[in-house]
């Protein structure tokens, strides 16, 4: 098994599996959305992560070495159309509109130690995919 | 992302790590772990975890933002992460206003192992961005695009 996320910072209690994207794509951060059409995308290339291996270990480091150096590409599609309105209603202090969207994507990854995979776009399926805009925290209201 | 190995029963766990329950109902995938964890409160993830002494530590040019303030507690730690939903705000971030997406994605790919194997394999994914307006660690306002791995 391999898993692959930038880590926890600092761990346990910091930023969680999040990595900007600014800087390792294009100068629209690698995504772009048209929430009128329900669609967006979102790409990144040689993005730096890390091999946990397995979600636990990711989650409580137990394995020696904890993980290794790797990298993974991907192209995110969200196709439209926006269906499923709501309203964001969790967690507390949160507010926005969301709407689910059909999404597709294609990836791979290779870490450090010469492990390497490929997805098949042609055998994804899309169990959730939603857009939308949110407001936490000092901008919420 | 996570890539598993496959078998006659679907998606395939470490052993040891989980019930054999919690295996049957809800394999592996990441929302499935994180999620289903969480709410069955008690589940051992076992015993005799070893803890590293720190973090790893990475460096980014972007100013940081602050995590979400909501948690999720997974064998006693709280990690700050929501899971995503209908009317729940994805973002893994706080003091942020902006735009955000989730895909959960699942399929299938070919691997090839450092001594030259080469296997289909499952994945799952769980990927996020939020992209707009955020507080970070320095206190100002900024500008940013984020990826949740």
């Amino acid at each position: 098994m391999h898993d692959f996320d930038p880590g926890i910072h600092p761990y346990p209690g910091g930023l969680f599996w999040t990595v900007p994207l600014g800087s390792h794509s294009q100068g629209d951060g690698g995504v772009r959305v048209d929430l009128a059409e329900g669609k967006a995308r979102m790409r990144a290339e040689g993005l730096h992560v890390r091999d946990f291996f397995n979600i636990p270990n990711a989650l409580f480091r137990f394995q020696k070495p904890v993980s290794v150096r790797a990298t993974i590409s991907f192209d995110i599609r969200w196709l439209g159309p926006a269906t499923a309105r709501s309203a964001v209603t969790s967690p507390p202090g949160s507010s926005g509109r969301l709407f689910t969207s059909p999404v597709t994507m294609t990836w791979r990854a290779r870490n450090a130690r010469g492990f390497s995979f490929k997805s098949n776009p042609s055998g994804t399926t899309s169990f959730f995919g939603q857009l939308g805009h949110v407001r936490n925290g000092i901008f919420a209201r | 992302m996570q890539i598993f190995d496959t078998d006659s029963n679907g998606w395939q766990v470490p052993p040891g790590l989980l019930s054999s329950s919690h295996r049957a109902r809800h394999g592996l995938s990441r929302r499935a772990f994180v999620g289903g964890a969480a709410a069955a409160a008690g589940v051992s993830l076992g015993g005799g975890l070893l803890w590293p002494a720190a973090g790893l530590a990475e460096t980014h040019s972007t100013p940081a933002p602050r995590p979400t303030t909501a948690t999720t507690t997974i064998n006693g730690v709280d990690f700050h992460f929501t899971s995503f939903g209908p009317g729940v705000d994805p973002s893994s971030i706080t003091d942020f206003k902006g735009l955000v997406g989730v895909a959960d994605v699942r399929g299938h790919g070919i691997a090839r192992h450092p001594d030259g194997r080469v296997e289909k394999l499952l994945f799952d994914t769980d990927m996020r961005f939020m992209k707009g307006a955020y507080v970070g660690r320095d206190g100002a306002v900024h500008r940013g695009t984020f990826g949740f791995v």
